[in-house]
């Protein structure tokens, strides 16, 4: 079966689209948020939705931000691996960050995610031949790798006052989310070569 | 005052850095009322407020804390389990059998006066006391919610509500009125406070971001965890990916 090609990645949008109306309706946010309990209980759904619950406003931002450019790019440029991402990895992605933290009690946020279309166009381009894209998915690979880095040595355990403006002293950093979107992106890049929609 | 400190007001404890993990457990408790005032000419202390309406009053309180997502849970601490003059000894009773970590006590003041004015020389007629609103009355009304953490002793932040009904009423209708004024007062200082409390709250969190060293944040099992690009880093990287896949093919 062949994916119709579209300019638009309306599936990154929709996503997108998605997080805005869950951060306006924050009783949503309850139904939807990975939370470890409910999954245990069998309410699966929230491995996938747990990416369109933010925590606040600067936190939807940024991370919606990155995952628009990102996730855009990714859907434009394949969108059979746009969906394997969204589709198969991204509950893999709520239920290691758990997994791994066993204090993490709820987990949220589009970031995670948006580090497989990242760490995919970033490989994508250090394979290419052309010298400033290979430079500039270098440069990418390496920012998420020293971003990891500082969660883990340096940021864990300190509230993120730099990512969430407004303050929110109750939410940590869950590293170990963007370790399973890198490897996420990894996988998909070596599974799943890069092919031109054309083709 | 008397509650926390009911030996000896002058040796008031000095509080210590206090550490907070989050989510936080609330206790939220009206305070006990303190030993009877003496009077005064023209002075009397109202009535206190119903057990429904310090409910009332306490559960208008957490409802503002349960709003806060770095709130664990709130807990209403049923008065029964304060005693006058209490103290810390009596929290820490409380943070046993409840398991919170932080109060926020609310206590409770209203003074009437009541003054006769010119007009009161009617009441000679009898029907003037029927008619005639001789009677000039004052109600002011103090509500307090001070929040403590019970393990360090220090205060947190308070919110203090208050307000001021002056009415005039003829002299049989006098304790109606001041019934009425005395309910209205309670209700008004309410709103106040709570109004006092949302600024408190939102000061309270700037406070501990700003100056780190004097509130320590931990974090127990069972927080909310996220991914987050600060704000420099994402708008760097989309930068880049950006200008790098510009040349990608629609």
């Amino acid at each position: 079966m062949k994916l119709e090609s579209t300019t638009w990645p309306v599936g990154t949008v929709v996503c997108f689209a998605l997080a805005i109306v869950v951060t306006v309706w924050p009783a949503a946010g309850g139904v939807l948020v990975g939370e470890r309990e409910a999954l245990r209980a069998g309410e699966v759904w929230r491995a996938w939705t747990a990416h369109g619950v933010h925590f606040s406003w600067s936190h939807l931002g940024w991370s919606g931000l990155l995952w628009l450019v990102a996730g855009g790019l990714m859907e434009r440029e394949n969108r059979w691996v746009w969906l394997m991402g969204v589709l198969i990895l991204a509950p893999l992605i709520t239920v290691v960050a758990l997994w791994l933290d066993p204090q993490l009690a709820r987990y949220g946020g589009l970031s995670g995610l948006a580090c497989v279309p990242l760490v995919w166009l970033g490989l994508s381009w250090v394979l290419e031949n052309e010298g400033m894209r290979r430079a500039v998915g270098a440069g990418l690979l390496l920012a998420v790798i020293a971003k990891v880095w500082w969660e883990f040595y340096v940021g864990a355990g300190v509230p993120m006052w730099a990512g969430f403006s407004d303050g929110s002293a109750e939410i940590r950093t869950a590293p170990w989310a963007h370790v399973a979107g890198v490897l996420s992106g990894i996988f998909l890049r070596v599974v799943m070569p890069r092919r031109s929609r054309s083709a | 005052m008397e509650y926390l400190y009911p030996e000896d007001l002058k040796q008031v404890e000095l509080g210590r850095v206090p550490e907070l993990a989050l989510p936080l457990r609330v206790g939220v408790a009206f305070v006990p009322p303190a030993t009877k005032r003496s009077g005064g000419y023209g002075y009397s202390a109202a009535s206190t407020p119903t057990e429904q309406e310090r409910a009332a009053l306490v559960e208008k309180v957490a409802e503002r804390f349960r709003q806060l997502p770095y709130i664990g849970k709130v807990e209403h601490i049923p008065s029964a389990y304060l005693r006058p003059g209490g103290g810390f000894a009596n929290l820490d009773q409380v943070q046993a059998m409840f398991g919170v970590d932080v109060i926020a006590l609310v206590a409770y003041d209203q003074v009437q006066f009541t003054d006769q004015n010119l007009l009161s020389l009617a009441y000679w007629t009898v029907v003037g006391a029927y008619v005639v609103k001789g009677e000039h009355n004052d109600t002011q009304t103090l509500l307090d919610a001070v929040l403590y953490d019970i393990s360090s002793r220090s205060l947190l932040f308070r919110a203090p509500g208050t307000n001021q009904i002056k009415a005039s009423a003829t002299a049989v209708g006098l304790e109606t009125r001041l019934r009425a004024d005395s309910a209205r007062g309670f209700e008004l200082a309410t709103e106040d406070m709570i109004k006092n409390l949302e600024a408190q709250l939102a000061t309270f969190r700037m406070r501990i971001k700003e100056q780190p060293e004097r509130v320590q944040i931990t974090h127990r099992p069972g927080y909310s965890g996220a991914g987050s690009f600060g704000g420099g880093l994402a708008l760097v990287l989309a930068g880049a990916l950006l200008w790098a896949g510009r040349k990608t093919r629609l």
